[in-house]
């Protein structure tokens, strides 16, 4: 109980601080999201009603202590932009994000484990170096060329796939997944082949362990200890690259996102730091907080589960 | 091995719960719809296959897809500004006057203007059978809510500050609408193509509506606006042929050229050279857009307000350079803050004010005390490559002047606020687009103009550009605004580079895109070749 008293304590500081230091920074740039949301040919009047209509006229310090009111009410404000209310606007976008990352990860699991645990247990074959070095390479791709390329594949050449845009779930599984295909793969190309040099490295980390000794001198064949031993131990740096991916997956794929035109987290956050949305901007701060946390604290519940040693203290 | 999997099935449980809030969200979701995936045409299909059929002669409806790189600022035209979104929402407004391709005034709602001999009252016949997209009909009383409106006179603030200059409007029956001015002014038969709305509709921010050839159907944020035509169109001439346009909202420019080589787009505005590399699939519109491309230079500044620094920079720079280096070629050279495209007023006595002449320039320099030059900061916004490419050309030219330039690329944010409204800047490269009156294209150079980030400051000028604006004799007010040009380019105000091309690269079979003064995709003029 504790454990869980001191988890929440940390989270609403991390987001008291970040909100604090989101809000500093915002004092320091420059830039109006009433000119930017109108451009130069805004007329004086106009201006002025959106400046009164955003509630702009206050001082910063207490739009500030406003937000802040507002989110213990459950409040998280009115975009500047898109004059909605920033718990909707996230949530439409974390669909398409969330749709994105579940996909990721499936196919950097599907790809990377299988992959990472026949190159350890092959290593010393000739047939484990060019797959290695493949890995090697896809790890060094970044994602945006990875993307490109992909695109240049499927379709332009091919012509099978959709280059852009996101359609819901509720529109046909099939649909859903034919937009998500390519920016998954970008993605996980590049994250399966991380996996997959962390499990090799793992694997042959816990090889060298002393009761991997004593398996062997008991008689136990070679693939009774991969699976039933060095799998499970070697799973808890599998954990931590997955939750790392996810949260990172979640706070979004600022570039990605912008390739194939998803309306995602990463895509909101981008417009609504070049448009000074300060209350988009501070929900967004919120939300990616609280993702890292929640990730980081299923992290450490998935931890005790594979390694009952690991307590939660 | 039992084990293993339900460990893989708790590491996904991360985003297994991601996915289980997404599956649930989906149901209430209000305003996502799908964004139509056109590898297979079918999906838009589907949705307008009930209206159209009826009166074009093939069965399948007909669709334009095409690109928009900014979110509309305001689906509401009143409280927008942004030229990206009237480019598009022009086909769904309608103002009393029109505009067409060549930038007149022509009538649009109304269908004759009358203006009184002293320039102080407008009498608009208006047309009859006008509906707006809800079914109701247009008459004068919409006329009269919208004026009131715009001019602030429902005791509400102006929409405009354009409009102070209209005293009182009236109608005296449902199809005859007279504005009452202050003063007399010039320019206000242009400003009348402001949309007109229908009286007591409370959602235009929302659901827009208006009189136009297409109506308004949706809007995704982040990914697209669609609209469809309106089959009970007024004019049979302006009537569209294309039966929904789908407008997305893309920002990246690879992501618009691979939409267009894997069928995805059929209309899209494109880089010069990206137009070039689907130059041989693809048909290429390009064609001067009004705009001018301008080098400001900040005329308070110490070295730059002197005038002879400024025509030196002016004879030092070589526009050819930057048109061919930046934009391939495909830019109109300008010599003063005015495009040709608006023929009618533009000054064509200007090009050899400044021809390149690097020994006048350095001559003009050691005049004003600078033979050994000084250093220039010129701020790029980082969001438009051509006016960051313009600069580092622009560094080269002027390093034989000893001119030492610095580039500081800023964030458009940044350069609205720290360049355009506050004028803290020495230099930057720019582009204005295109206005239908030329007042508000010379306006900029007022000294007593908000934005005048310039600051320029000619007391002649001010004088001159106020008298054009309510000179009545045609003749006289397009002298009058040549005048200005020649003045703003002999002090030397900043660098006029050009005019860069609009570029859109169109399927073969979609024909018709017509070009305009001002950014307007005109969906009624396109058709599919058959």
């Amino acid at each position: 109980m504790r454990y869980y008293a001191r988890r929440i304590l940390g989270f609403i500081v991390t987001i008291f601080l970040v909100s604090v230091f989101t809000f500093a920074i915002f004092q320091i740039l420059p830039g109006d999201p009433a000119t930017v949301i109108l451009g130069v040919d805004a007329d004086p009047a106009q201006l002025e009603a959106l400046r009164a209509s955003m509630g702009m006229d206050k001082p910063m310090v207490e739009r500030y202590l406003d937000w802040v009111a507002g989110l213990f009410q459950g409040d998280m404000g009115t975009s500047y932009k898109y004059q909605q209310p920033v718990a909707q606007l996230i949530q439409e976008s974390f669909k398409v994000t969330a749709s994105l990352a579940f996909v990721s990860i499936i196919l950097t699991v599907l790809i990377g484990l299988p992959v990472g645990i026949w190159l350890a247990k092959n290593s010393r074959k000739p047939v484990a170096t060019p797959v290695s070095m493949l890995s090697q390479i896809s790890l060094s791709i970044p994602a945006f060329c990875m993307s490109i390329f992909l695109i240049y594949i499927f379709c332009v050449k091919l012509q099978i796939l959709p280059s852009f845009g996101y359609t819901p779930l509720n529109k046909g599984v099939g649909k859903w997944l034919k937009n998500l295909i390519l920016p998954s793969m970008a993605i996980a190309l590049g994250s399966s082949a991380a996996l997959i040099r962390y499990i090799y490295t793992s694997i042959n980390a816990q090889m060298k362990e002393d009761y991997i000794k004593t398996a062997k001198s008991k008689g136990v064949s070679m693939t009774n200890i991969l699976n039933k031993h060095v799998l499970r131990n070697s799973l808890i740096p599998v954990i931590t690259i997955l939750g790392m991916l996810v949260s990172d997956i979640l706070g979004g794929s600022i570039i990605i996102e912008n390739v194939f035109s998803f309306p995602g987290i990463g895509k909101l956050l981008s417009v609504s730091i070049s448009s000074r949305d300060f209350p988009l901007i501070q929900g967004l701060v919120v939300y990616m907080a609280g993702i890292v946390v929640l990730c980081n604290f299923l992290v450490d519940m998935l931890y005790s589960v594979i390694d009952p040693r690991i307590r939660l203290k | 091995m039992k084990k293993l999997c339900v460990i893989l099935t708790m590491a996904m449980m991360l985003t297994g719960l991601a996915a289980c809030s997404n599956a649930g969200a989906e149901s209430a979701a209000t305003d996502t719809v799908a964004a139509t995936q056109s590898v297979e045409k079918e999906s838009a299909a589907e949705s307008t296959a009930t209206e159209s059929t009826a009166e074009t002669e093939s069965t399948e409806p007909t669709v334009v897809r095409m690109n928009i790189s900014s979110e509309p600022d305001s689906l509401d035209p009143w409280q927008s500004a942004a030229s990206d979104t009237s480019a598009i929402f022009d086909n769904v407004f309608e103002g009393l006057m029109s505009y067409n391709s060549e930038g007149e005034i022509v009538p649009g709602l109304a269908e004759s203007c009358d203006i009184s001999e002293d320039g102080l009252t407008y009498t608009f016949k208006l047309r009859e059978n006008v509906t707006f997209h809800n079914g109701q009909p247009f008459t004068s009383k919409d006329a009269v809510y919208s004026y009131n409106h715009l001019a602030g006179l429902d005791g509400e603030e102006a929409v405009s500050s354009k409009f102070a200059g209209v005293e009182s409007v009236e109608a005296p029956d449902d199809y005859t609408f007279v504005i009452h001015m202050k003063e007399a002014s010039a320019s206000f038969l242009a400003l009348t193509i402001a949309d007109v709305l229908p009286e007591g509709y409370e959602d235009q921010a929302t659901s827009p509506i208006g009189t136009g050839p297409y109506k308004f159907v949706e809007y995704v944020p982040g990914q697209r606006v669609v609209f469809e035509k309106k089959n009970d169109y007024y004019n049979e001439e302006k009537m569209g042929q294309i039966d929904r346009v789908e407008v997305y909202i893309m920002t990246d420019a690879s992501a618009i050229v691979s939409a267009m080589m894997s069928d995805q787009l059929d209309l899209a505005n494109v880089s010069v050279e990206n137009a070039q590399i689907l130059g041989d699939d693809f048909d290429i519109y390009n064609s001067p857009q009004n705009m001018v491309q301008i080098f400001a230079l900040n005329n308070t500044y110490e070295p730059l307000s002197n005038v002879k620094v400024r025509q030196a920079i002016n004879y030092a720079v070589n526009k050819q350079e930057i048109i061919q280096g930046v934009f391939d070629g495909y830019a109109t050279e300008l010599y003063s803050n005015f495009s040709p495209v608006m023929s009618v007023y533009y000054n064509d006595e200007l090009s050899d004010v400044y021809t390149t002449d690097i020994e006048k320039a350095k001559s003009l320099m050691e005049e004003a005390g600078y033979a050994d030059g000084f250093d220039l900061v010129i701020k790029v916004p980082g969001n438009y490559q051509a006016h960051v490419d313009t600069a580092q050309i622009l560094m080269a030219q002027l390093s034989q002047i000893n001119i030492n330039v610095s580039i500081e690329t800023i964030e458009w944010a940044t350069w609205l606020e720290d360049v355009y409204a506050n004028a803290n800047y020495q230099g930057t490269v720019i582009g204005f687009t295109g206005k239908l009156d030329p007042n508000d294209v010379l306006v900029r150079f007022k000294s007593t103009y908000a934005k005048n980030f310039t600051k320029y400051n000619n007391p002649e000028y001010d004088a001159l550009i106020d008298a054009a604006a309510v000179e009545m004799d045609d003749e006289k007010r397009i002298e009058m605004y040549k005048e200005c040009q020649k003045i703003i380019t002999e002090d030397a105000v900043g660098v006029y580079i050009c005019d860069p091309n609009l570029t859109m690269a169109a399927k073969k079979e979609l024909k018709g895109y017509t070009f305009y003064p001002v950014t307007f995709h005109d969906f009624t003029k396109l058709y599919y070749e058959k």
